[in-house]
């Protein structure tokens, strides 16, 4: 089995260096180092840093000869595009795993997988039917997703600035389940891309990264597991049920049209497919709904109030609520540093303590 | 009388920042002791403050201390590192001299009442909730008038001068306070 020494042996061989100029680059004594190699010495935690440091892998790599799974297919997908997407990544999926080594461990609570058999397209709306029992049970409220998702399930859901046109992610390990969608303004396709990435984690699709850097791709969605999660997304988003009370039996007028839109908060187009492949309205009725803008559904409906609502909280940085929770829960227990927690909300240490700290007499604010 | 003070790389910066690591030595009388990341730590500060030379120089705080014993003990430092004080896997050696610290007097037998100081705000306050004898500057400096190596207008006025240099330590309302 490799030992430390083996590990740090591998990385003197790939820098191509005498074992001298090794140590220098590292900054250890050169004799230490032999010793060290040599199993007469034991590598202290400052040397394993400052070899990790130098050597560009973690203490973690050095210690156990394995690497984080997230870290793992982020180096493999090897995608510049992805770079700011997959930094986000493992910088949240890091903190809960350093969360969780104080015992605060995600909540995530899977649904019974339904029978995997049929079309693509049915196993994701089977799942979805499964997940959407869930959201009734813990009676959680869709209009805010992130939240729904995060209370229902137990994922951490997160919106950050991941790059020009970046859809979404979803990280799946043992220790991390974990949605992250780019900030944007057009809050539709934003719950898309949540409940898509939800479909991924309930699938159990992948381990590791799953990137989705353009959920609408064409290409992308021929693989059968992205279009079971497209499948999910939609039944989750439009439950058809909920689509045939909403069109009953008297027919369907626009502003209804635009009320259910608004309701579910989809884009007009996706809800004018969806009615349509139930046969709720017809071919010429759909071409009519879907032209209407998002815009002109929620001035029809007299909720542009909303409208406007869902575009900022769409457009703002939500750090993953459950794990800002724990974070602080470790904090406030006194387990650890309010480091952590200012870490994932991206905070100031300093300044957040002067918050928390403040005065909170009759002064003003 | 304490058997051991670790004092964290922020204090020993406190009073090189205002050329009294002479002082600091007097005040922690042959009892400071420090592990080989804060000595590192140390040693990475010397090129802004050059006065660090003097604690390195001066063997006062002992050999620097080799934490880990093991492998899993590394392990376990590495843990606190990251879950505790907020250090990131890729950036090893932040926050290594704290986790050190730490770990040594929490689990140490011959350190279990040492004092730890530190000006990190976020650090004093994990040190207190976890029962940790935990100081700041100002306490020593409060010792220092306490054993009449300073009197406590000459004390106060080197916290404001370390206050003047940028250091963030916690200063007194008035001069009297500097006393026990």
């Amino acid at each position: 089995m490799p030992t430390i020494s083996d590990r740090v042996r591998e990385l003197l061989a790939r820098s191509g260096m005498s074992q001298r100029h090794f140590a220098e680059r590292v900054g250890l004594d050169s004799s230490k180092l032999s010793k060290s190699l040599s199993g007469a010495r034991r590598f202290s935690s400052l040397d394993l840093a400052r070899i990790a440091e130098a050597t560009q892998v973690t203490v973690d790599w050095l210690l156990t000869g394995d690497e984080p799974a997230l870290a793992l297919a982020a180096r493999i997908s090897g995608d510049t595009s992805s770079a700011a997407a997959i930094a986000e990544a493992k910088r949240l999926g890091a903190a809960r795993e350093d969360v969780a080594f104080l015992g605060y461990r995600q909540p995530w609570r899977p649904v019974r997988r339904p029978v995997q058999d049929g079309l693509d397209t049915t196993r994701g709306e089977r799942l979805a039917a499964a997940a959407l029992d869930r959201v009734s049970e813990a009676d959680v409220d869709l209009g805010d997703l992130p939240a729904a998702a995060e209370e229902a399930f137990g994922a951490d859901v997160a919106i950050g600035d991941l790059g020009p046109r970046f859809d979404g992610l979803s990280v799946a390990t043992a220790e991390i389940k974990l949605i992250l969608v780019g900030r944007g303004v057009a809050p539709w396709r934003q719950r898309f891309t949540i409940a898509h990435e939800l479909g991924h984690l309930l699938a159990r699709d992948d381990q590791g990264l799953h990137l989705d850097q353009d959920v609408e791709d064409r290409q992308h969605q021929r693989q059968p597991t992205e279009r079971r999660a497209n499948a999910f997304a939609a039944a989750f988003l439009m439950p058809e049920r909920q689509l045939r009370a909403a069109v009953g039996s008297s027919g369907f007028t626009p502003e209804a049209f635009a009320d259910l839109v608004c309701e579910l908060r989809v884009s007009p187009s996706a809800l004018a497919f969806r009615l349509l492949s139930f046969r709720l309205i017809d071919s010429m009725t759909c071409d009519r709904f879907k032209a209407l803008s998002a815009r002109q559904a929620a001035e029809l409906a007299g909720r542009l109030e909303q409208l406007a609502a869902d575009v900022a909280a769409a457009n703002r940085v939500r750090p993953p609520g459950l794990l800002a929770r724990d974070a602080y829960a470790a904090y406030a227990s006194g387990q650890a540093t309010l480091r952590p927690y200012a870490n994932v909300i991206n905070a100031d240490v300093d300044a957040l303590m002067d918050a928390l700290e403040a005065d909170t007499g009759d002064g003003p604010p | 009388m304490s058997s051991a003070i670790f004092c964290d790389t922020t204090v020993l910066c406190n009073f090189a920042a205002i050329k009294r690591v002479d002082l600091l030595e007097l005040i922690l009388r042959g009892r400071g002791r420090w592990t080989q990341a804060v000595a590192y730590e140390v040693e990475q500060s010397r090129g802004h403050l050059p006065d660090l030379a003097r604690v390195l120089a001066g063997g006062w705080l002992g050999e620097p201390i080799e934490v880990a014993q093991d492998d899993t003990e590394a392990w376990q430092i590495e843990r606190i590192r990251r879950s505790v004080f907020g250090g990131l896997a890729d950036q090893p050696t932040k926050h290594l001299g704290e986790a050190e610290t730490t770990f040594l007097i929490k689990n140490g037998p011959e350190f279990r009442s040492a004092w730890w100081v530190t000006d990190d705000r976020a650090a004093l306050a994990y040190g207190r909730a976890q029962d940790l004898i935990t100081l700041e500057t100002v306490d020593l400096i409060t010792d220092a008038v306490a054993m009449a190596d300073l009197t406590q207008e000459s004390a106060f006025e080197l916290l404001v001068q370390m206050q003047a240099h940028g250091r963030f330590v916690r200063l007194p309302g008035k001069s009297a306070d500097l006393s026990r």
